[in-house]
This record gives C-alpha cells, structure tokens and sequence, in this order.
C-alpha cells in the first residue's frame, strides 16, 4: 500500500518526562473526580464508569489497540480486526500546557493536549500501536505527519462536502485503504461476519445512549450533564469492554426510569452545542450545575452526539457493511470541518424543540476556526427564531472560570 | 419598603438604600479584602450616614465578584442585570435606555435592554485591561500625571493622533516613545482616550446601540472619555447623575421585585 | 334462513365484491389515525352501505353491468370481515389476537370450498357458506391485522408473496363452477393449442368462456388468468386496436369494445389517482417474481450495480420507445387488409404482447418450465419481434439479476403509474430538520432514487420512479423523518429501531 507520509525528514519521537506537570495532569483529573462525587444525584453504579475513567492500570492490553481521534472513524472496522480502539482526544489542561513548549503556534488546546499526551512517554496515547486520524481540521491533517513520527499513523481524509453523490465513492475508497492499512500491519484479514457482530455491538451502544438522552430530557435532574458525558466518554477515550459497559449502562437507564423527582427541580433546561469537551474539561458543565441550570441534551461529539446515528445495514456483503459505515461515520456527521452547517442547525433546532428546553448555550475552544466562523450564522439564526442564546468561548485553563460564571448566570437570569 | 443593593467591586464597594422610587442614601468607598467585611462595612455606613436603621431595611441584594463569596444579604445576582435594572430608575429624558456602557474599573461591559427594561443581549470584556479603567490608570502613570490631570490634558487637546497598541502593556512603550519624540502629552492624552473608546465602540457595535444609549461605571466621570466615545459611535450619550453607584442600585431594584414577587408589601 | 340471505343478497351483495373490500379496508386503514374510531366506523359503514346500495339499484336496472359483480358473492363475506375490521382499533388490546380467529376460519371454509369444488358442486345451505371470496376476504383481513406486528418490510413481502399466488394461480384455483373447472383442465391437457393463440381467440368480452374470480392484473398469460387483465398496456393496445371508423359508423361490436375499454381506464385511472405507483411496490407479481433473483443475489453477499444516469436513461427511453412501436403497430392492427397485413407487414394483435417478457414469465411461473413454450407463438417469431422478444427478455433478466429494480424504470405501466406520484394522494414526505443527510434511504432504493436523500427544503419528495416499497422509510434512522401519507394523514413514519 502507497506511504501516505514521506519519511525523509522523519524525526525520532521526544518525549519530556516533566513529573511536575504528570503531577498536575494527576490533580486536574482528581479534582475533576471530587467535583463530580459532589454532584446531588448520581447513578449507583457510577464507580464502574469512574474506575473505567481514571484506572491508571490501562496501560495493559490483551490485543493491539488503535489510537483514533473525533468521531469519524468507524470504530466496528478496528473491532472486527480483534483490536481495541481508543479515542485519543485529550482534555487536560496540564498535557495541552506541554504540548506548547513543543508545537509552538496558535495552535487550539485539544491538538496541543493531544500531543502533550504523546510527549509523555507512559500516557495511554503511547501504549497504542497504530494510529488513525481523519483529516477533520487544518490542526488533525498537520498532525498526522507529527504523530507518525512516534506510531504508524493513518491520514483517514474526509470529504469538504457531504455531498453524497458526488463524493460517496471517495469516501468509501477512503474506507478501503483504511482496511488495507490496517489489515497490513495487524496481518488479518477483515472477516464479514466478524464486521457484522461488531456493528451490531456498536448499534447497541448507538440505542442506549440515545434511550439515555431521551430518558434525561424527560427526568434531566436523574443524570446530571456531567455524568452522562463520564458515563459516555468512559466508553470512547479508555479501552473498554463493551459488553460489560453496556449492562452497566442498561442498570443506568433503569435507575433514571424508576427516578422521582423532587418537585422543585425546575431547572432551566438548556440545549449545549459546539466544540469537543473531553474529561477533565467540564469546566463549563461544573459551572453550568452550580449555577442552577440542567443541561438536558447537547449536540456535542464527545457527548450525546458521539453514538447518535446508528449503523444502517439492508445488505450484507462486505462492500455494503462499508459503504453503510461510511455513511453513517462521514455523512452523517454534524461536525463543522465540511462545508455546510444544516445538519448541525438542524439538530440544534430540533433538539431544541422535542426537549421543551429553554435555551441554547454555543461553546466554542478558543484558537478554532471552525467552530468560531459557524457561530455566524448559529447566532442570526438563533436570533430569527427567538431562542435564547448563549456564547461562550474558552479554553483548557480554569482562569476563566469566575468570568464564565457571570455570563452564564446573567443568561441564566434572563430566561 | 425599603431595600439595599450592595456592589462588592475590587477597587471600590457601593450600597444604595432605596424606598420605592426614591433613593434614600448612596455610598462608595474601597473593598476590603475580604468580601464579606466589604458588604458589611459599606451596608452598615450608608445605613448610619442616612439615619436608617439596618432593621428598616426588608431585603439586601449583593452583586458583582464576591456576590457569593460574601454570604451576606438575601439575593445574589449578576452585574448584568442589575445594570439593566438600575437603567430603569435613571431613564433619560429622552427616552428609554436600550443600551447601557459600562466601564469599569477591570472590565466593560455592554449591555442591551428590551422595551420592557429586561436583559437582551450583553458582552463583557473582563479578560483584558484594554478597553477598562485599568487602561487608562496605567497610561495616567505612564505619562506622571495623575487621573483628573491626565483628563484635562485629554480635553484640552484637538490634534487626532493614532495610537497603534491595542494591548495596554505595549501602549505603554508606544507612549514612551511618543513623548521621546515630543509629542504634546496633551495630544497624547487625547490619543490614549481614543484608543479606548475606539475598543469600547467595536464592542458596542458588535452588540448593538439602540437608542437611548446611557453610560456608565466609573469611566463615565471622565469627560475625555465621554468626548472620544460619542465621535467614535456619533452618538450623544446620556450619563445618569451617579454613574458609579447604578449597578448597585439596581440590585436594590432585584431585591424589592423578588420581595413583590412573594407577596411581601 | 331464507329471508335472511334474500336480504343480505339484495342489500349487501355489492360489498361482497373484493375490490369494494380492498378499499373499504384501505379507507379504514388511514382513516383509524386521528378521530375517534366508534365515529369513524359508523360513518364510513353508513356512507359505504348507502353508496353501494345505490350502485346496486343501478346494476339491477343495467343487468349487462351486473355481470361484473356477479362474481364474488357472497353475502356471509361482509359479515365476517366487519367482524374483524374492528380489530384495527384494538391493536393495543389484549384481545386482539382472537381476532385472528376469524380470517384463519375464512382460510379454513375457502380450502373446504376448494376442496368441494373439484367434487361437485354442493347445495343448498352449503353453497350458501362456500365460497372463493372467503379466500380473498381471509387473507386481505389477516395481512391487514398481521400488519401491526409484523415489521415493515416483512409485511410487504409477505403482501407480495400472496399477490403473486392470487394473482398469477388465481384465475387457475378459482373457477366458478365445476363445469369450467374441467373445461379448463382439458384446454391446459391439450398441449396442441399455443398459449398465444388461446388467449388471442378468447378475448375478454366473450367471458362464459373463461369464468374465474380472480383478475389476473400483470398478464394475460397467467394461466387461464382472470377476466379482466390489468395490464396498462392491453389496455391502451385495445384502445388502438379499435376501428374508430367501424365506431362511427355505429358497430355495436366495435362499441362494446370500447365502451368496455374506456370504463376499465377510467376505473385505472381512479385507482392510480388513488394510489399511484404504489402497486408495483406492493403487488406487481411480475416484479415479485424477478425479485427472487434479488433474493437469492443477496443471500449470497454480492454486490448489485448501481445504474450509471447514461444506464438508468436507457431503460426509460427505450422502454417509451418499444411501447410507442407497439402501439404504432397496434394502431395498425386497426387496418390490415384480408389478409392481415398492413402495406404489407404482417401484424399481430396486441403487439406489444408479443415482445413482453411477461408472456414469457408469467406463463412459465404458473405451469411450470417446459409446461408451454415460453417464447410467442412461433408464427410471430420474426424480425421485430424476435429481436425484441430476446431483447426485453434480456433486459428484464439483467435488470432483476444485477441492478435490484432497473426493469421497473423501463416498464411502461410504471410510466403510467408513475405520472400520479407527484399530485395523487399518496405522498412520500419528508421532515427535512430531522435528517441527518446519512443517505441511507438512497442507498436501499432499489430504483436508486437520489431525491429522497437530496431534499433540503421540500417537503415532498415523491417522484417519478418511487415504487412505494418503503424501503426508506424503513431503514430511516430518524423519528419521523421519512413518512408515506395519504392525502395528509401520515400511514407509516420512520422511527429509530436496531435494524439490519
């Protein structure tokens, strides 16, 4: 299979053992931990999610894993390989403070984070053998050469349009060199059978976390913002097994269903959309709980949009199980690196409407273009439908953290 | 009835007793450091400066940093909107306030008002000192004046100069060399407030300026600054009698509509 | 007894017939959605009595117009059936399957009729009860019941599978007396006689000699099919066929003919009005029967082509212009000379019957390979008709091999049907906020609809091609995204489901 990186100028991986700042990346995620263990209502089976966050044990593994970052690649095609996939995207504040005194440059917190992760030679980024990384936005596409210097690393490029006829079979070639590249290094074969369990394991995961959303716009104090994304990204960013998260999952459900609230939990109940949060920044819904307000759904894709779109099979033959992949990961995805914002508008809008919510807080990382040009048209059109809206653009750092706290109870006092 | 709205700033703390419509008594003094003894101390004074008994007084409302910090009064709410609420007790005569101008000591703010007197939209500038008081302080030092002279000079200047920093510690160097060049400080003066209100109209413009349009905050007792702000957005701006104390009264304001809420008289 | 039946005959007898029941059920179907369903049966069962009552008045002034209802009475039918249509309203209910008792009673009396039938015919109190409408009756009631519980898909595969039986063995199982039943056996024993010429020597005005229940609506090359043969294109080949100038001059043959042709398009072209395209999505045998070859494609795993534009245009055109020759020809029919040749050519009947594959699958599917020649009477096997027999033979082949539905973008009554999909009452409609732009629905279309995915404004995204299977609103993973309306009110919605 064609190199996709030229490695004449490869450089060898540096890693900069800093054990002060392991230290600080250690006490971010902690306090992140006590922050969450104050929260009013929590699931009883929370410690199985929090353990599966924070088990510093992880670094041990029974099969080959793969690294991969956003919400593109199709997980099941890693599965059915007999690998396990992790998701790569770091949140800490400490790993993006390293990342800067390497890659220099305006460069926004989750790219620098996720390189600090690497610089760290005994981070759960660097136990992965192979890496996967779909060219989402200018900071992914540059740093697939970066990280190939450390681990074999696949540029999975994505579309500028989700246009589909014009741009289904690039995207489904796309898929296939994604399954030679890793069929060469892993030395298997992808099996029909085997993708097809794998999806549907995956679809599994796709109707909890939607029954989990549903249950939470209905009862929004039984699971609060916070938990839901503990309890979703515990899945996605550490190497789980997925048959045991999802029974735990289910006795989650369960417990919001048989959930009586109090009756003075009227919360004002808000829609979040906008830039990844990735444990342990939830800065922004630590202070949204302190301040009162419920979080009942967001469109995020470290959150309740992560396994939103199930995988939808009509035949069965190996192309077809690809190219619904395909479909389902690239197509359907509300990300803001393709051209054209309406699907995401969409489902801002309609979200908005089937949870009776009250509304709409835009966050964006600072240092992302993307995210920062689409508020454009998120807020007039916001503005035309008389939602109220709310901006907020921050980064990693817990500075801000007093400035955001007025903003949000300003808006929140205007609802 | 009568109610207290207490404004804990950094810099300087202001209570405002308020009966009804009338404004029983103001004061303003500087923080303590902690912001429980800042609530106390300034309540207390305003209480004995105008002869009211602390008892008298039915409900406290507390706003800006240290509103929860300071585990006094009976409401906490932002800044924001007891601005918008101090904007209805000081309407112009020439109509409604839909726009408020805030500037502070530390931060701006800008804040748009519907008909009805609520909160529309708002921005706040509070991550950096250009476009604040703080600016201008700096800047006074810089040029060894201190603040009422650093106004003067700015009024007494008429040749437009174009200051190029936008971050206040660069402006600093930029009015070094300025004066190295021999440029007026007058004229300097001059350009300095232009700065600021160049940053403070962009953000205006960013939010919107809906007639009337009141300044406020400690910024709006200068008068070069009220001069530079209305050529940059060619508007006139309605300066209310005691710009300082408006959020605090406001937040009295909160107070007396939560207790009317409940029923209370 | 007497009085009773005497009053169920004279006053219910036309609700017995089976396409009244189709749309009383249908009518019902869409109808149980919004208002309270006590009301609605009460009306419609008042209105329909009283609309049929009125069209029976008729038909006993007009005996000639009788004889198409003639068929199919029996009285005990709409007992039974309004006995089990309420049982839409109590989907939720325990009680709802017992129900199904009665359309597997309907199942058990049609057997015994089948049964009795090829012994002799019963009477009396017997005849009363048997009868082949309990047939058609039972199974219409148990697909309409089954529906709830049967997923989507499932439940059009099954209304395929029994549209294919009825419709293509129909006119064989159901003769109406015993008499006809062995006339028949002795035509189909004789294998002397061509299929082709057969059907040809018997057209449809002279009925007594084909008596059956069942129309046999792809073809008339079902076996012993049915009296009334659906295909669009006999139909307007009929019409060409006529000797306008024989009508003028006051024929009563030629009259008939055509009083019969123009009733059976209007009643067309009220049935597609009504439900447009939909019928080759749901009971097209001749699609049912090419789609075995899906079947079997997907079970094995393969790939199926998806029809280049250039590919997908080729059908449509050549389709319009073999239709167009036929009816040409056709036309000319009207006209040959003595020796039935026009300027020299000679031409056949129904010409566009000649070079269908339905004359040559139909026959095959129900009598079996080799039971006829599956090719046109070898006197027409010449030059374009040869050619185009093998030609459309090909095509069909290839298309249902290969390429899921491509035949259906040349078949000519799709065309027709097709021109009511946008307009008519039944709408494909989508809510365009909720789509998430996966393009799922485009990819299951068998006819490779690109519409459906690329809507972003409208919301009515019917169009020409849409065979109504439903396919996409099946596999649409969003709520209420997708959804099958009748004149408004929503059949059938997309909902999120584990599917696959």
């Amino acid at each position: 299979m064609d190199k996709q990186f030229d490695e004449t100028y490869k450089l060898s991986p540096r890693f900069s053992d800093n054990p002060e700042n392991l230290k600080k990346q250690r006490f971010i995620e902690e306090t992140q931990i006590r922050i969450q263990a104050e929260l009013p209502i929590r699931p009883t089976n929370i410690a199985y999610f929090e353990t599966l966050m924070n088990n510093q044990d992880q670094k041990k593994k029974s099969k080959p894993r793969i690294g991969y970052f956003c919400n593109m690649v199709p997980r099941e095609i890693i599965g059915a390989l007999e690998a396990e996939p992790v998701r790569l995207d770091c949140g800490n504040n400490a790993a993006s403070q390293v990342g800067e005194e390497v890659l220099s440059g305006e460069i926004c917190p989750l790219t620098r984070a996720t390189f600090g992760s690497f610089l760290n030679s005994n981070s759960l980024a660097n136990t992965c053998d192979l890496l996967v990384l779909p060219a989402a936005c200018d900071a992914k596409r540059k740093m697939g050469e970066i990280l190939n210097d450390f681990k074999p690393t696949f540029m999975y490029n994505l579309p500028p349009e989700q246009n589909f006829h014009s741009y289904r079979d690039f995207s489904f070639r796309e898929t296939l060199r994604l399954v030679t590249f890793l069929e060469t290094h892993l030395a298997v074969k992808l099996s029909r059978k085997i993708l097809n369990r794998e999806i549907k394991k995956e679809q599994r995961r796709s109707m909890l976390v939607r029954t989990l959303q549903e249950e939470r716009i209905k009862k929004p104090a039984a699971l609060t913002g916070a938990d839901f994304f503990l309890i979703i990204q515990s899945s996605l960013f550490r190497p789980a097994q997925l048959d045991e998260w999802l029974l735990e999952t289910e006795k989650v459900i369960d417990q919001i269903r048989s959930f009586q609230p109090e009756r003075t939990s009227l919360h004002p109940r808000l829609i979040l959309t906008g830039a990844p949060m990735v444990w342990p920044n939830f800065k922004l819904l630590n202070l949204v709980q302190e301040s009162g307000a419920d979080i009942v759904a967001d469109t995020l894709c470290t959150g309740g949009q992560s396994c939103f779109d199930p995988v939808v099979l009509d035949e069965l033959g190996k192309k077809a199980l690809l190219h619904a992949l395909t479909n389902r990961y690239v197509f359907a995805s509300i990300c803001p690196c393709f051209i054209s914002q309406t699907t995401r508008m969409n489902r801002i809008i309609d979200l908005f409407k089937t949870a009776g919510a009250e509304g709409v807080i835009n966050y964006s990382l600072r240092l992302c273009q993307l995210f920062d040009m689409e508020n454009f048209r998120i807020v007039n059109t916001l503005k035309n439908l008389k939602i109220p809206y709310l901006n907020i653009r921050s980064d990693y750092s817990l500075e801000d953290t007093e400035q955001l706290r007025v903003r949000i109870e300003a808006f929140l006092e205007t609802l | 009835m009568i109610t207290a709205g207490i404004d804990i700033g950094s810099t300087t703390s202001k209570a405002v007793i308020l009966e009804e419509d009338t404004i029983l008594g103001q004061v303003v003094q500087p923080s303590r450091i902690l912001p429980s003894d800042s609530a106390h101390e300034v309540f207390e004074k305003c209480c004995a400066a105008n002869g009211i008994e602390s008892s008298q007084v039915t409900a406290v409302a507390v706003t800006r940093y240290g509103r929860r910090l300071a585990k006094f009064g009976d409401l906490v709410i932002t800044e924001i909107r007891a601005c918008g609420l101090g904007a209805k007790l000081v309407d112009s005569p020439k109509g409604k306030i839909h726009t408020i101008i805030d500037v502070g000591g530390q931060d701006t703010k800008i804040i748009t008002l519907a008909d009805d007197g609520s909160v529309e939209e708002f921005a706040m500038n509070d991550k950096c000192a250009a476009g604040t008081g703080r600016f201008l302080e700096m800047l006074a030092n810089k040029l060894e004046l201190n603040y009422e002279e650093f106004v003067k000079a700015a009024l007494q200047s008429d040749t437009m100069i174009q200051m190029n920093s936008t971050c206040t510690v660069f402006a600093e160097s930029e009015v070094i060399s300025l004066l190295a060049r021999g440029i007026d400080k007058n004229d300097i003066a001059a350009a300095v407030h232009n700065a600021i209100a160049d940053r403070i109209g962009s953000m205006v413009r960013r939010v919107g300026q809906k007639e009337v349009v009141c300044f406020t905050g400690g910024g709006a007792r200068n008068l070069a600054l009220t001069k530079a702000l209305e050529g940059n957005l060619n508007k006139r701006l309605y300066i209310p009698d005691s710009p300082q104390t408006m959020i605090a009264l406001g937040a009295a304001l909160a107070a007396r509509e939560k207790l009317k809420k409940r029923g209370v008289t | 007894m007497n009085t009773l039946y005497t009053f169920l005959a004279h006053y219910l007898e036309p609700l017995t017939s089976c396409f009244y029941l189709l749309g009383l059920l249908f009518l019902f179907l869409f109808l149980s959605r919004r208002v309270s369903p006590a009301t609605w049966i009460y009306v419609s069962l008042t209105l329909f009595t009283v609309i049929f009552w009125l069209l029976y008045r008729i038909i006993e002034e007009y005996p000639a117009v009788s004889r198409w209802t003639e068929r199919l009475n029996s009285p005990l039918v709409v007992i039974m059936v309004v006995l089990v249509l309420p049982a839409i309203f109590f989907k939720h209910s325990r009680w709802y399957k017992y129900f199904l008792i009665l359309p597997a009673l309907l199942l058990i009396l049609s057997v015994l009729e089948i049964f009795h039938q090829y012994q002799e015919v019963p009477q009396g109190f017997a005849w009363f009860l048997m009868r082949p409408g309990y047939l058609i009756a039972g199974v219409i009631s148990f697909l309409v019941l089954a529906h709830s519980f049967m997923g989507l898909a499932t439940f059009r595969r099954a209304t395929r599978i029994t549209m294919v039986l009825v419709l293509i063995y129909g006119g064989f199982a159901f003769r109406q007396n015993y008499v006809d039943y062995q006339a028949m056996v002795e035509r189909r024993v004789d294998t002397g006689k061509d299929l082709m010429v057969f059907s040809e020597t018997t057209p449809v005005m002279k009925y007594e000699q084909r008596l059956s229940y069942i129309p046999s609506a792809p073809c008339r090359f079902s076996a012993d099919g049915g009296y009334v043969q659906g295909c669009v294109m006999e139909l307007l080949q009929r019409i060409m066929q006529l000797n306008f100038s024989k009508v003028a001059r006051g024929d009563t043959v030629e009259m008939t003919l055509l009083a019969i042709a123009l009733a059976a398009l209007l009643a067309m072209v009220v049935l597609l009005f009504i439900g447009a395209r939909w019928w080759c999505g749901w009971i097209c045998p001749l699609s049912s029967l090419g789609d075995l070859f899906d079947f079997l494609r997907k079970k094995l795993g393969l790939p199926h082509l998806k029809p280049s534009h250039p590919l997908k245009l080729t059908y449509l055109v050549s389709g319009l212009s073999f239709a167009g020759f036929s009816l040409l020809l056709a036309k000319a029919y009207a006209h040959i000379d003595k020796q039935g040749a026009f300027l020299g050519c000679k031409i056949p009947m129904h010409p566009f019957c000649k070079i269908c594959p339905g004359q040559q699958v139909c026959p095959v599917a129900s009598k079996g390979i080799g039971a006829y020649p599956p090719l046109p009477g070898m006197e027409w096997l010449f030059g374009f008709f040869k050619i185009a027999a093998l030609l459309l033979l090909g095509l069909f082949l290839f298309g249902f091999i290969t390429s899921r539905r491509l035949w259906c973008r040349f078949c000519p009554m799709g065309m027709i049907g097709g021109i009511f999909n946008r307009g008519g009452l039944l709408a494909l409609k989508k809510d365009v906020q909720k789509c998430n732009g996966c393009g799922v629905c485009s990819d299951v279309c068998p006819m490779n609809i690109h519409r459906v995915q690329e809507e972003k404004k409208h919301n009515n995204v019917s169009s020409f091609n849409c065979i109504y299977c439903l396919k996409c609103v099946d596999k649409c993973p969003q709520d209420q995204c997708l959804s099958l309306q009748f004149s408004g009110k929503i059949i059938v919605q997309s909902t999120f489901k584990i599917n696959g």
